[in-house]
């Protein structure tokens, strides 16, 4: 029945097409043109790596060639933004770093990026790493193909390095794997605190003591090279601001006004002065002094209390917070003093900025309703967004590539742990950093050379 | 003669008179009244809240459906006398502890299934009447469903006629209105997986959140892998031809019309050399258009893009086959804004990446609008799902 129900239709059909496109023809048909479609929404989802074993190119190689493998691949995932494909699902099994990537199989496994590398070793403890990034789904490698040198000692750090230069290909973001943190390790109860700074690598990994706890050290800062540590020293049983050299471990006390209170340092980028706050009685004001001469200018006088300065990336502007109005706020005012600008205007209070190292936003501490937020603004102070959340968060330090925000998050309580928590700006993957015992105060270095 | 003429008259006139005056002696019986029904006119607004009004009505019957459904065993269903064969099948199942955590909890209200738990189990509502038995009372006969009747001949949906019009209308021709017809922008509509937004930890005190994993992995992986390296050494195949029917006469009676219209096509098409390839079919609806976006989106993952190039808007180029696969190469940046060419070069990668993997089966697009989808633009703006 359907057929002839078809065949009474095919005759007519057909001439009426025919008949349609004989009349059209002489018309002039336009190109179309191509079909425009906007994207507005997609998704935010870890994306998919294989990160296979490194080859092992010499028999010595292959523990440093598994182990480096396992802390690339710590290192991506820990940043939230990839998902590792276990090895165990992998169909391709890389024998050779030279030989040709099957993508297909890579694609099968739903593999958007896949990185290979070989690990060799020498006599002399040296130890060679290269390695190449593919976008699977476009079946190009991802730049050119790298290789890494240094001894055995430093395996890690060439990992890191490996990891940084797949972070910054797939996302196009800065590096900030190979840096290290410096903060300060706490034990005892809240009462009787033992404190001493330490300094360890991003991930915790290689923690070093610094000082001894027999004083109470607080709030250490990076130089711009990454090569000293200014900190508030209660060494003399008055809070000073010294300055200690990593490399040697060697201290000296900043030469500040005498019967006064100096804290909360920090360098500027050129790290060639220290600016700092000054307590004198009830009042506190800000300070600047040049390293090399000792020289220390003041940069505000008002009867307020303002404390916590952090440098703009190129040096000229200042931003601190300030009691001035009445509560804490935030005040950005030029490098030299002069007239400050209010930017934070929310409810709560406002404290411990600190400046984005792409210059981008201004990270900072509030409190708001009992309870405390790390959260970030722009650096006229709009477009404010609260992280994290909860009974004391604090001090906030930015990754190298301003992507992740390092802060202090302390338990209720008097048994309360501090610890060391990251979140990316964005307001996802919130973390506790691995620390032996309690850890507050942390500020985050540099990239390593 | 006159006799007839007589005749003739005699009975016009009667029927004349019959027509004039016959009316007085037949009266109709009195007709029933017409029934009359009172309208009131109501406003649109009215009448949707008369609608949402009665939508719990409609909500009641899907655990009716649904928690039955889950009783019936296969092989039950398609026997006539599926009820006595039924009723000690299904006895064990109120045997069985716990079905009801088994029920996916959001789709009906739960309470409307804790309340009748026992009824569920009843084998006879169960195989019986799906669609009517968990409200009832359990004393209560279960009210047996209105069947609909069956033609003993399968009958076929005659084919629409065409309907002639008094007046003629003007011919319509595709080319001359199918390039000026424009399509609605309709609003974009955000896929379920997509995020418009971040919710941080300060506002859901819950902290962090995983992230969906894909599904899990197939068992033949590498066979299909295999098959994917087979077809990127081999060229891509030509469409596949038309499946042959079966050779019965009136098959073979339409496929000789069939050519004869090709034939007839063709020639049209020789008579016309110069004239430009032009697009066959009208363009893509607003649905069709849609459904690309949407399927591109899914693939779009921002996750992974810098803080530059999550501020940078950039337009892609890429040539289509025929099948509904992106052209791999042809895929290129055309333009960008907002942000450096670094972070432009960052977006390309990622959108590149939604296009081939979302489109590696083929974009679900009418092939007979091939031109109108030859060649796409697609702009990428992350603007709403940036960090707010």
């Amino acid at each position: 029945m359907k057929r002839l129900i078809s065949f009474a239709c095919t005759l007519p059909c057909a001439f009426v097409a025919a008949v349609s496109i004989g009349m059209a023809a002489p018309a002039a048909a336009q190109d179309p043109g191509p079909l425009k479609i906007d994207i507005t929404q997609g998704v935010i989802e870890p994306v998919p790596l294989a990160i296979p074993d490194f080859i092992a190119e010499s028999a010595d190689a292959a523990e440093f060639a598994r182990q480096i493998s396992d802390v690339i691949a710590a290192d991506l995932v820990g940043t939230g933004l990839f998902r590792e494909i276990p090895p165990s699902a992998h169909i391709s099994q890389v024998t050779s770093f030279s030989a040709p990537v099957q993508y297909a199989d890579w694609k099968a496994i739903n593999a958007q990026g896949l990185v290979t590398g070989a690990v060799a070793t020498d006599a002399e403890g040296n130890l060679s790493v290269k390695f190449r990034v593919f976008d699977v789904y476009a079946d190009v490698p991802l730049g050119d193909g790298l290789q890494l040198g240094g001894t055995t000692r430093s395996w890690r750090r060439i990992a890191h390095k490996v990891a940084d230069v797949v972070y910054s290909r797939i996302t196009g973001e800065g590096p900030y794997f190979d840096s290290r943190v410096v903060f300060v390790s706490q034990t005892g109860p809240k009462n009787d605190r033992k404190k001493r700074l330490a300094v360890m690598d991003y991930d915790g990994e290689n923690l070093q003591f610094l000082t001894d706890d027999s004083s109470i050290v607080l709030a250490p800062r990076f130089s711009p090279t990454g090569d000293r540590v200014l900190y508030t020293s209660y060494d003399s049983g008055f809070p000073q601001i010294t300055m200690l050299d990593v490399g040697t471990v060697t201290r000296r006390t900043l030469p500040v006004q005498a019967e006064s209170m100096s804290f909360a340092p920090r360098f500027s980028p050129d790290g060639g002065s220290v600016v700092y706050s000054v307590a004198t009685g009830a009042n506190t004001d800000l300070y600047r002094m040049d390293i090399a001469s000792g020289q220390a200018e003041r940069l505000t006088s008002t009867p307020a209390i303002e404390t916590a300065p952090s440098y703009s990336p190129d040096g000229s502007q200042i931003v601190f917070e300030s009691d001035r109005s009445g509560a804490q706020q935030l005040y950005v005012m030029p490098a030299s003093g002069g007239e400050a600008q209010r930017i934070s205007f929310g409810q709560g209070r406002y404290g411990t900025p600190v400046w984005s190292p792409r210059g981008d936003l201004i990270a900072f501490t509030k409190q708001a309703n009992g309870r405390f937020h790390i959260g970030v603004m722009r650096t006229d102070g709009s477009e404010e967004r609260l992280l994290t959340a909860s009974f004391l968060d604090e001090g906030p330090s930015w990754a190298p590539n301003g992507r992740v925000i390092m802060f202090t998050r302390e338990g209720q309580g008097a048994g309360g742990e501090s610890a060391l928590y990251t979140v990316d700006i964005s307001g996802r993957n919130l973390k506790r950093l691995p620390t032996n015992a309690g850890a507050s105060d942390p500020a985050w270095s540099p990239l390593l050379k | 003669m006159n006799t007839g003429q007589y005749i003739s008259a005699a009975g016009h006139l009667g029927l004349i008179a019959y027509a004039l005056l016959g009316g007085l002696f037949l009266t109709p019986e009195d007709s029933q009244p017409v029934a009359t029904q009172e309208v009131a006119l109501i406003s649109e607004a009215d009448f949707a809240a008369l609608s949402a009004n009665s939508a719990p009505a409609v909500v009641e019957e899907a655990p009716e459906q649904a928690a039955p459904q889950a009783e019936v065993t296969p092989d039950a269903a398609p026997s006539t006398d599926a009820v006595p064969q039924a009723r000690p099948q299904a006895e064990p199942v109120p045997a069985t502890p716990e079905p009801a955590p088994q029920t996916p909890p959001p789709l009906t209200p739960q309470t409307q299934v804790s309340e009748q738990p026992p009824q569920q189990a009843e084998p006879e509502v169960s195989m019986e009447d799906p669609g009517a038995g968990l409200p009832d009372v359990p004393n209560r006969e279960p009210t047996p469903r209105p069947v609909p009747r069956i033609a003993p001949e399968a009958v076929t949906t005659p084919e629409p006629q065409p309907e002639i019009a008094d007046a003629p209308t003007p011919k319509v021709s595709p080319d001359a209105e199918d390039t000026q017809v424009v399509e609605e922008d309709k609003p974009d509509a955000a896929p379920e997986e997509a995020t418009t937004e971040i919710v941080t930890e300060a506002e859901t005190p819950s902290g962090m959140s995983t992230s969906p994993r894909p599904k899990s992995r197939p068992a033949n992986l590498a066979s299909r892998a295999a098959e994917a390296r087979e077809v990127e050494t081999t060229e891509p195949a030509a469409p596949a031809a038309p499946e042959q029917t079966d050779t019965d006469a009136a098959d073979a009676v339409a496929d000789a019309a069939a050519d004869a219209a090709s034939a007839l096509i063709a020639q049209a098409a020789n008579e016309t050399p110069q004239a430009p390839a032009r697009p066959v079919g009208p363009p893509l609806t607003g649905g069709e258009r849609e459904g690309l976006r949407v399927a591109v989106s899914q693939c779009w993952n921002v996750g992974a893009l810098s803080s530059d190039a999550m501020r940078t808007t950039i337009t892609v180029g890429v040539s289509m086959n025929q099948d509904g696969t992106p052209n791999s190469g042809s895929i290129k940046l055309i333009g960008f804004s907002g942000g450096p060419q670094s972070a432009a070069d960052a977006a390309f990668e990622v959108a590149r990446r939604a296009i081939l993997r979302c489109g590696a089966r083929g974009f679900d697009l009418p092939v007979e609008k091939y031109d109108h989808w030859r060649n796409i633009e697609m702009t990428f703006d992350p603007e709403q799902m940036r960090f707010k």
